[in-house]
């Protein structure tokens, strides 16, 4: 353990590296939590963030799945949005623009049905301009194909991530679930085929009764659990994993404040996304990087990335 | 659709100045604004949080029920009934505790069409919207008529101020009819129907069965007719998705293109 001490006026780097695309610091918000930047813009500044990852985005528009689409429960929330979202053509046309004039780097995070989709959506997205990287969401708990279906089994992730690779030449993030009998495994088989980073974990497969109606609150009848709920269960994710691989990892799962976004970092996050956070208090992210620097400061430790796998056994 | 009126929110840390039991089940919050914010429009909504709230994490979406009208607006009232752990933690909450708002959020209700006179239906709580808009349109010439129905008397909240204001007449309905017509606040709208012809737009808020209903009569008379909706919320400023409702042109997220929608749009 350092001591506490007064570093004076040392400002510390928090700059990291997912494969070749640097950021100024490793907060970010979990896609589907931010919409497309714009809506959080009035609220907070864009430039200050290490990414803004999008809304995922799929070929087609997608209508989503029926209402009501959330619920709260214990220190958490459940969400059966569905993959609501414009499609890439609109996306490039009405969304993109907008999150070019800030110069955060922009993750487009994106979908498919079937593994061709996901081919063509990373080609389609990489001609973009303005696109940094591409996360490809494997592990949705709220569609009935893709998403988490793409996640489940390590051969599925290794094709689809082939398909991926060799269709862009952009940085592939490959966004993973926990619900899988072997995280490491799965993870290992994104990594063979030419991931560039994994994010661990997506919302858990959950759901909620009406005791009254005896019907399910969803829509959806089931949905994805977030919040401080599922942060236990996402570090442990993200400690397994990089035990195996060597891909830079971004934790995401119940991240409220500095500490819980330090905490990845110590078992082994690379970078961080924070997703329900946003909503309860939207200068989350902010306040995030703040933290974090403000305890580097009162650490004396001068790069973040002394921070990364520094777990004491 | 009729272009609706929106502004910038700002997420500031609130105070109670003032917190008032109306009623066995009511409640009407002010809360003071460290910074100004606005301007702020009838039928805005803000989401609030308070500290401590234990395994309560999601903020909750309250219309904003009163406030100065001005480009800068210093505080805000806001009216509740509990309903569960969130609106029950609210009502304890004590004077000068702080408060987290995010506001003004939505769109407003627009301005009556040229030459048309607004009535307004009100179903229990939802008199909380509507009560800025009638304090706005209370200067304007045309005369105002309010329908306000609840389940009893003890539910017809903020009616002593309503019933002060001269410029407007005021028709009550009750299920178990303690004050005014016994009966459901949509059977006011009959005796409303011969009003000679006189153009009206509607503008409602209430519980859902109610505004169905009103949705209808004004389909029928083919009345211009506004409503205020509530859902469920996580994030307020259209990123989550989670408040939609069902249009006709599809799901529209009730925090950014509502709450205030065009009865003819939804789909009931």
């Amino acid at each position: 353990m350092r001591p506490e001490r007064y570093y004076g006026e040392m400002m510390p780097s928090l700059k990291v590296k997912l494969g070749e695309l640097e950021l100024q610091n490793p907060v970010m918000p979990a896609a589907g939590t931010f919409g497309y930047g714009e809506e959080y813009s009035s609220l907070i500044e864009l430039n200050r963030l290490g990414a803004i990852v999008t809304k995922g985005v799929s070929l087609a528009p997608q209508e989503g799945n029926p209402p009501p689409r959330i619920w709260e429960t214990w220190g958490g929330m459940l969400n059966s949005i569905g993959l609501h979202n414009v499609g890439l053509e609109i996306f490039a046309k009405e969304k993109l623009p907008f999150l070019r004039r800030s110069k955060t780097p922009i993750i487009v995070n994106f979908f498919g049905h079937t593994i061709d989709e996901y081919a063509e959506s990373a080609r389609r997205l990489s001609d973009l301009e303005g696109v940094a990287a591409l996360e490809a969401n494997l592990s949705c708990p709220n569609i009935k194909e893709g998403g988490i279906h793409f996640g489940g089994k390590p051969q599925t992730v290794a094709k689809t991530t082939k398909m991926i690779r060799r269709s862009t030449k952009l940085p592939i993030i490959i966004k993973l679930s926990s619900n899988v009998s072997d995280i490491k495994e799965v993870a290992i088989a994104a990594e063979g085929e030419g991931a560039d980073a994994i994010s661990l974990i997506n919302s858990i497969p959950a759901m909620a009764i009406d005791l009254e109606t005896r019907k399910p609150v969803l829509g959806g009848i089931t949905g994805g659990l977030s919040g401080p709920a599922i942060k236990p269960i996402a570090l442990k994710a993200v400690w397994e994993v990089a035990s195996k691989a060597k891909v830079p990892l971004i934790g995401v799962g119940g991240i409220m404040d500095y500490r819980d976004a330090l905490e990845f970092l110590i078992v082994g996050a690379t970078a961080v996304q924070v997703g329900t956070a946003n909503f309860i208090n939207p200068k989350a992210l902010l306040e995030i990087i703040e933290g974090i620097e403000a305890f580097l400061k009162r650490k004396g430790i001068e790069d973040i990335t002394e921070m990364i796998g520094s777990l004491e056994l | 659709m009729a272009k609706m009126p929106m502004g910038n929110p700002t997420y500031l840390r609130g105070q109670i100045r003032e917190r008032k039991r109306i009623g066995s089940l009511y409640h009407r919050l002010r809360i003071s604004l460290p910074q100004p914010i606005g301007p702020v429009l009838p039928g805005q909504f803000a989401m609030l949080k308070i500290e401590g709230g234990g395994s309560i994490i999601l903020p909750r979406p309250f219309s904003i029920h009163n406030f100065e009208e001005g480009e800068r607006v210093p505080w805000l009232d806001f009216l509740f009934k509990v309903v569960g752990k969130g609106t029950g933690l609210l009502a304890e909450i004590s004077v000068g505790s702080p408060i987290m708002v995010l506001a003004p959020l939505g769109k407003g209700f627009p301005a009556p069409p040229r030459g048309y006179k607004p009535l307004f239906i009100a179903g229990g709580m939802g008199i909380a919207p509507l009560f800025p808009l009638i304090m706005r349109m209370k200067s304007s010439s045309s005369p105002l008529c309010l329908l306000y129905g609840a389940k009893s008397q003890g539910d017809l909240i903020c009616l002593s101020e309503l019933l002060d204001l001269k410029e407007i007449t005021i028709k009550i309905a009750t299920e178990d009819g303690t004050a005014g017509t016994k009966g459901m606040v949509t059977e006011l709208l009959k005796g409303d129907d011969d009003d000679g012809g006189d153009q009206i737009v509607i503008y409602a808020c209430g519980p859902e069965p109610m505004l169905r209903a009103v949705s209808k009569f004004a389909a029928e008379h083919k009345k211009p007719c506004w409503i205020s909706l509530e859902r469920r919320m996580a994030c307020g400023v259209g990123a989550c998705l989670g408040c939609v409702v069902e249009t006709k042109r599809g799901y529209k997220r009730v925090c950014r293109e509502g709450p205030i929608f065009e009865a003819r749009e939804i789909l009931w």
